[in-house]
């Protein structure tokens, strides 16, 4: 099973001007499929909003009605031409909607979908998208600019078909897929280097082993208080990892673990806190009471009760966790 | 709190994108002629830069007010938080012949502009091919080591009628169509006086009408290119910038960068 985590946050810029946020980003699993998508609405085009947000929500919804004819047809071109024509379609309905022309609803594309272990990606325009493989953090698809920085390609461009680019393999050694906008791309990847910063491997191997949406708060204060200070545009992020039954302290050392439930590195007694929220986390997996509990790891309930709290809040309750043996 | 929030040492480093402005101005003799309300005519007159002047007292001098004008530009952008490592500057000037007095670099490291002097014939033509030269050079560089830039702009100014090669002029005609038809270059054309020749400023700027300065409001006129270039670091890709020019220019034929 895949786990997906997605957030878009309004740039300072358009917080400035009072304009709508232009990123949309967009989660979906059904039949079979897991699936995230990401659409940048064109900074020029007045109802991009709009647009990057039925772009993203049509390709959902193509991916998981069509991800087997998709990824089966060896045709790229044709694959490329159908993807383009449903989203052209789509926001034709939309410009005769709104009384607008197309290109006022212009945005880019990033997707990723997952089915069976096959694995189907799409990317047009600017943004980056990577992956963990084999443990390792790398870049898949690079942004598309045009010859400035300030230009780049979107589904009612033109030359949209060919400038799609559609990729597919196996999912065997592939653990998490992680894709951005542009703005959040301006902190979070290196265009010289075309590294992607070692923190979203962090954050896809924690998306992993907790409860699905429980990263939602981690993922919104980092964007809100560290990634969107960093640019004027709109930034977003949309991730998928795979979902792992791991033994926390196997997985990530004491350190990684003291970290995640937020101890001090300086703490003395970390090894020992560390190792206490272990010992909660399988107590609270065998369905016993506060008191129960409370008695085993020889605490109060008064604070068996806020370090459960603690770790509901992080998520790590309600995953199922193999006991350390 | 949990400690997998994204902090300042996450982040990737990449420069800034790079706002690349070249000024390419006219500092031909009649450049030293005066304006203002205070002058007084001393009855004499002299032949320079193929136009007879008449000599006075008082007022301001047309490069005088040039001189402010760029150091006030320099002032407000080295003021600014993000223009400050964005903007880079480069002043080319045409007279007899042409020469760039201040070659591209970050504002920190770049020498402050020198103060020029109004003498010679007015070789737009070679300038602007010059002015032309620096700005690929400085793509060049930015392409070269992996540095963003906006579409660069050049800011031509002049006061009188190209009197240069006509090749030359023929030639940066042709450079300038091909960019800006490519959406490779912004030309903002300015014309200074009542001797301007706005039809050759024309001819150098195909999607932009030339304006004429308000008198000597070169102050204003930095202030206000000072405000675009600060405008523009802080933008985003695909925004559009209004240009607000109203005051500066005897018509308004801008609208947006």
């Amino acid at each position: 099973m895949w786990k997906s985590a997605t957030y878009a946050v309004r740039g300072r810029g358009h917080v400035r001007d009072d304009v709508p946020c232009q990123d949309k980003v967009h989660e979906i699993r059904q039949n079979g499929v897991s699936a995230i998508v990401l659409a940048d609405g064109a900074g020029s085009a007045k109802y991009s909003h709009f647009g990057a947000e039925a772009v993203a929500r049509c390709m959902g919804s193509l991916l998981t009605e069509c991800f087997d004819s998709l990824i089966e047809n060896e045709n790229a071109a044709q694959v490329r031409e159908k993807i383009i024509s449903a989203l052209t379609q789509e926001l034709e309905l939309l410009s005769a909607e709104l009384g607008c022309e197309c290109k006022e609803l212009a945005s880019t594309l990033l997707f990723a979908a997952i089915k069976d272990e096959r694995i189907f990606i799409g990317h047009l325009g600017d943004g980056v998208i990577g992956y963990v493989k084999n443990g390792e953090l790398k870049v898949i698809s690079k942004p598309e600019n045009g010859e400035r920085s300030n230009i780049t390609f979107f589904v009612t461009s033109e030359n949209a078909v060919q400038r799609l680019k559609i990729m597919k393999g196996a999912a065997a050694d592939v653990s998490g897929i992680v894709m951005m906008s542009d703005g959040s791309a301006e902190s979070l990847y290196d265009k010289r280097e075309n590294l992607l910063s070692p923190a979203l491997k962090r954050m896809l191997e924690w998306l992993s082993v907790v409860r699905e949406g429980s990263l939602h708060e981690t993922v919104r204060d980092s964007f809100n208080g560290v990634v969107v200070n960093a640019t004027m545009d709109d930034c977003s992020v949309a991730m998928l990892a795979r979902s792992e039954e791991a033994d926390m302290l196997d997985r990530f050392g004491t350190d990684g673990c003291a970290d995640f439930f937020g101890i001090s590195s300086k703490d003395r007694r970390k090894e020992k806190r560390v190792k206490r929220y272990m010992q909660l986390i399988e107590l609270y997996g065998q369905g016993l009471s506060l008191k129960e509990i409370s008695a085993r790891v020889h605490l109060s309930p008064k604070y068996t009760k806020r370090h459960l709290k603690r770790l509901r809040q992080i998520g790590i309750i309600g995953v199922a966790m193999r006991a350390k043996e | 709190m949990n400690n997998l929030r994204l902090r300042e040492e996450d982040l990737m480093n990449n420069p800034t994108t790079r706002v690349i402005v070249t000024l390419c101005t006219d500092t031909s003799s009649s450049m030293a002629a005066v304006e203002g309300d205070d002058i007084v005519y001393t009855g004499k007159t002299v032949y320079k830069d193929g136009k007879t002047w008449n000599v006075v007292t008082g007022g301001s001098t047309r490069i005088d007010e040039l001189n402010k004008g760029m150091k006030l530009l320099r002032k407000t952008l080295e003021e600014n938080d993000v223009a400050k490592y964005s903007a880079e500057l480069c002043l080319v000037k045409f007279a007899d012949s042409a020469e760039c007095v201040l070659d591209f670099a970050s504002l920190e490291r770049q020498k402050q502009f020198p103060e020029l002097v109004a003498d010679g014939m007015t070789h737009m033509g070679e300038g602007v091919n010059l002015a032309l030269d620096k700005i690929e050079e400085a793509i060049a560089q930015c392409e070269k080591v992996g540095v963003d830039y906006f579409t660069p702009w050049l800011v031509i100014m002049t006061d009188g009628q190209p009197n240069g090669s006509s090749a030359e002029l023929a030639r940066a005609e042709a450079r300038i169509r091909k960019m800006v038809e490519a959406k490779k270059l912004i030309v903002l054309p300015i014309a200074i006086g009542n001797e301007a020749d706005q039809s050759a400023l024309a001819k150098l700027s195909p999607d932009r009408a030339p304006v004429k300065l308000r008198g000597l409001r070169f102050k204003q006129f930095f202030e206000w290119l000072s405000k675009s270039i600060e405008r523009t670091s802080n933008s985003m890709p695909g925004e559009i910038i209004p240009l607000d020019t109203e005051g500066i220019f005897n018509v308004n034929g801008w609208g947006e960068l």
